[in-house]
């Protein structure tokens, strides 16, 4: 089975993701980042959803940390965002975020499909930090 | 109180997952308050955006639409670096929640009915 990790301060929205992944992934739940970022190479994890507004350190600083982690960089990584703008997209992505889920969620059908789709997509190769861009 | 945003939990995970939002939002949210509280007094301008965004978060999840209005309001003046604002949002904020907290402990009363 599919394994997620979610960092995510806030209890009820970890409460209602769970709920909305039910028995289809399983969920490991963070409230920290640095906690997450310790453990999820380890766990064998295969995606990872990530809450911008986090203490410490934020959901930005988590996903930069993921890229510059060579055992980590190809790992998909879901922005879940309150702030879910125009121009918030362009942000997210330059970031290092594959996608975004806005909050609150309102249809999880939308989470759910956006889980699935990473999910079944090849790990995209990133190019290492500082590596001269694929021919 | 929107009641479509509890239908919706509810149609998610039954009466189990609406008790259960709600205790934890019970439990979690008066944390948010207090640290809100501490922020406004200390004008820590950052501690107070991030209380905001969090109780604006839970009380979106669970339809206290009166409290997320508020708590989007803090979250606001916080981003704009407006103390005085941010700290004459805190008694609304306070009364907000008191009043979505009274009308969330009556739903866990009817649930366990």
């Amino acid at each position: 089975m599919k394994r997620i990790a979610i960092i995510e301060d806030n209890p009820d929205n970890r409460l209602l993701v769970r709920a909305i992944v039910g028995d289809a992934y399983e969920l490991d739940e963070y409230e920290l980042g640095s906690d997450a970022l310790a453990h999820v190479g380890d766990d064998g994890v295969d995606l990872l959803l990530v809450d911008i507004s986090l203490p410490e350190m934020d959901g930005m600083e988590v996903v930069r940390r993921v890229r510059a982690d060579a055992a980590l960089r190809h790992l998909p990584t879901i922005a879940l965002t309150a702030h879910a703008m125009a121009g918030d997209r362009e942000r997210l992505l330059a970031a290092g975020f594959d996608d975004y889920v806005a909050k609150p969620i309102v249809d999880e059908g939308v989470l759910l499909s956006t889980l699935e789709r990473w999910l079944s997509t090849p790990a995209r190769r990133r190019p290492a930090a500082g590596a001269p861009p694929a021919s | 109180m929107d009641p479509e945003a509890l239908q919706r939990l509810r149609r998610l995970g039954g009466d189990d997952l609406v008790r259960r939002m709600i205790e934890v939002f019970l439990e979690d949210a008066p944390k948010r308050l207090v640290a809100a509280r501490r922020a406004v007094e200390m004008d820590d301008l950052d501690g107070a955006r991030r209380a905001s965004h969090s109780l604006k978060s839970a009380a979106g999840i669970l339809g206290a639409r009166e409290l997320q209005t508020a708590a989007e309001r803090m979250e606001a003046w916080a981003d704009a670096s407006d103390v005085e604002q941010v700290r004459g949002m805190m008694h609304e904020l306070e009364t907000m929640f008191t009043v979505a907290r009274a009308e969330l402990e009556a739903q866990q009363r009817r649930v366990a009915e």
